[in-house]
């Protein structure tokens, strides 16, 4: 299966990009994932569309690391 | 080829096309090396290819009426960019720079896909469906990220 992955963050003192990538692991809330230079936090995992032909659409929502968030 | 066609395997947009057609998406596709900070492209010039990305990352930045670059997204292994100057003819609509190095891409030439799937209208019908998809992915995307 390949996870196509929808990120967006959440929280954080200033507006980060998303991101959107394939990958062979499905996300885990907990796990740590890094867009462009920046590194977050996975706190919610959601199927996003039906699977289909061995590709599973996600959307996940992280929280940048190290800074105190409101969410 | 090998290669490129596991790539192409990882990437939603080809998803459904057997091993032969994958292979006929291989011929046409050519592999790009950039660095950190490297333009792949540029806003508001013209788009004669769509990319893969391989390796790395890439980061989208829009430029507002202001003139005031924004970062936008970033996309990593297995995504695709360049496709919309590929169907609408229209200019790029944000600028694509690497965001690590060594990010390897696939470009594909738009001449070359549009022959491909004229000459097997096989690959042509599951890649507009893909690439209906794939947008229709990126707009849910958007919503959420609003």
């Amino acid at each position: 299966m390949v996870y196509t992955v929808s990120y967006v963050v959440v929280g954080g003192k200033k507006k980060y990009p998303s991101g959107m990538m394939n990958q062979s692991e499905r996300p885990v809330v907990g796990e740590q994932v890094k867009l462009g230079e920046n590194t977050f936090e996975i706190v919610e995992v959601k199927r996003m569309l039906p699977p289909s032909d061995d590709f599973e659409f996600l959307h996940v929502t992280v929280k940048p690391v190290g800074e105190e968030t409101d969410s | 080829m090998n290669e490129i066609k596991q790539i192409l395997k990882y990437a939603s947009l080809f998803r459904g096309l057997n091993d032969t057609q994958l292979g006929r998406v291989a011929e046409i596709a050519q592999n790009e090396l950039y660095n950190i900070k490297d333009v792949i492209f540029s806003q508001d010039t013209t788009g004669d290819k769509m990319y893969i990305i391989s390796s790395g990352q890439v980061e989208v930045r829009v430029q507002d009426t202001n003139g005031q670059s924004h970062s936008a997204i970033f996309l990593g292994q297995g995504q695709v960019f360049g496709e919309m100057a590929l169907l609408d003819q229209g200019n790029r609509s944000a600028s694509v720079i690497a965001a690590q190095n060594n990010t390897v891409v696939y470009s594909i030439p738009g001449a070359a896909f549009t022959t491909l799937c004229q000459q097997d209208t096989g690959i042509g019908y599951i890649m507009m469906r893909n690439i209906a998809l794939d947008l229709s992915f990126k707009i849910r995307h958007q919503n959420y990220d609003i």
